[in-house]
């Protein structure tokens, strides 16, 4: 018995390490730097509107951020840096600084949720090394890595998705939410409301769908997208279910860019991010500091492989 | 292995930010202005407070918002009426909880310093 617990204890162990720290593929983590870049200068353009109210309160705050942070000047300043974030050009020094300077736009009444997401994406990144294939740099005698650093950034990545549909989806399990009461007086009274549900259904064509029966599908499909992604066979038809919902709720109702913010976390899924199949299949991980280049650009050798036999593959 | 788990706790804490359209309040307000000889009269407020939507706060948050922009207003001078000994203003509102009835009441007496009673 013994011998089990250990043994049991032991699988637990190693699938752990090699959840947090299994290399990410180069390749991938540049795919989705280059699109967070991008969607970074997409989502931030826009003009985020006046402070939330705790902080219009402050007046040195509220001068800094009329006369500093939205000015033309600032805003080409961040679109600068994300380019030099999509080039990978010192992301993880750009990153940080990036970072700092999109804060505050995320604190005015607009598009808050989706700036939110992107900058714990932004966040989450900057610990994410950088590869010399995929990025521009100044020792040209640099060579590929083979890992981009150990996975737990992207796992952060992953986990936000998931916590971004978890707390929509037990926020909304109410008998209110659910019974298509709430449903139908925000269709009542929110500008941004598309279809009219006041007689308690949603005429479409022919059809009469009662509120409660679209209350119901959309929490359900929102506990799907939670959990859905964490089943790697399962990963594309979740992710095509999560576009099929967000392409309908612009039918319902207009989320400025929070769903394409939603949608660009799923490359975290999507994308091939575990490390080189060899390493996978032998369960090696990355601490941090085994895969850097040498100064000759050769890449050091792994000290140690932890092996994990029997460990069901990560997304 | 810290890190990770300091940014977890930072995602789980902002997480309530996230929700979006899960809720719904309407609040209508009205500043009444009662005399010392208890003469009630209404005091025009601005549109935006006249009637506030809410796709993600509670009644109770969104009435204290307003009764902090009244009361700064008033603080700042800028308020509807001078300062009269024994005047106080109330404000009455009348809110909408995940309904488009404003079936609900409640109501915030201020002194005319813009202090709350």
């Amino acid at each position: 018995m013994p011998t089990a617990l250990s043994s049991n204890a032991s699988l637990i162990q190693g699938g752990w390490r090699q959840g947090l720290f299994a290399p990410i593929a180069p390749t991938a983590a540049a795919l989705l730097r280059i699109t967070l870049a991008v969607v970074l200068i997409v989502i931030f353009w826009n003009n985020p509107g006046p402070l939330t109210h705790s902080l219009s309160q402050i007046p040195i705050v509220e001068r800094f951020y009329a006369n500093g942070v939205l000015t033309p000047a600032y805003g080409w300043l961040t679109v600068g840096l994300s380019i030099a974030l999509a080039v990978g050009w010192r992301p993880r020094l750009i990153g940080p600084i990036l970072l700092i300077l999109l804060l505050p736009l995320a604190c005015g009444s607009s598009q808050r949720q989706s700036r939110q997401v992107l900058l714990f994406t932004l966040l989450a990144f900057s610990f994410v090394r950088s590869d010399a294939k995929w990025s521009i740099h100044w020792d040209i005698t640099a060579q590929p890595a083979f890992s981009a650093g150990p996975i737990w950034p992207l796992r952060l990545i992953q986990l936000q998705l998931s916590v971004l549909y978890g707390v929509n989806a037990l926020a909304k399990t109410t008998t209110e939410y659910l019974s298509g009461q709430t449903l139908v007086a925000m269709s009542q009274v929110l500008p941004n409301f598309l279809i009219d549900l006041s007689d308690g259904n949603w005429h479409l064509g022919p059809l009469a769908i009662p509120a409660a029966l679209l209350a119901v599908a959309s929490v359900i499909t929102e506990y799907v997208l939670a959990i859905g992604f964490w089943w790697r066979r399962f990963r594309f038809f979740v992710a095509a279910i999560g576009i099929v919902f967000h392409i309908s709720l612009t039918w319902i109702t207009t989320i400025h860019m929070l769903d394409w913010a939603a949608m660009f976390l799923y490359l975290a899924f999507l994308l091939p991010m575990a490390s080189p199949t060899d390493l996978m299949r032998d369960g090696r991980v990355d601490n941090g500091a085994r895969y850097d280049e040498t100064a000759s650009g050769e890449k050091s050798q792994p000290e140690d492989a932890v092996q994990s036999h029997g460990h069901r593959a990560w997304p | 292995m810290l890190i990770f788990f300091a940014l977890l706790l930072l995602l789980l804490v902002t997480s309530p930010r996230l929700r979006v359209y899960f809720r719904v309040t309407v609040v209508e307000a009205q500043l009444v202005r009662v005399s010392p000889d208890g003469v009630q009269s209404e005091v025009p407020l601005p549109q935006q407070l006249r009637r506030v939507v809410s796709p993600t706060q509670s009644p109770v948050a969104v009435m204290a918002d307003i009764t902090r922009h009244v009361r700064s207003s008033l603080q700042m001078r800028i308020g509807p009426e001078p300062q009269v000994p024994g005047m106080s203003l109330k404000l009455i509102f009348r809110y909408a909880d995940n309904s488009s009835i404003l079936d609900h009441q409640q109501e915030v007496t201020l002194l005319a310093d813009g202090t709350e009673q």
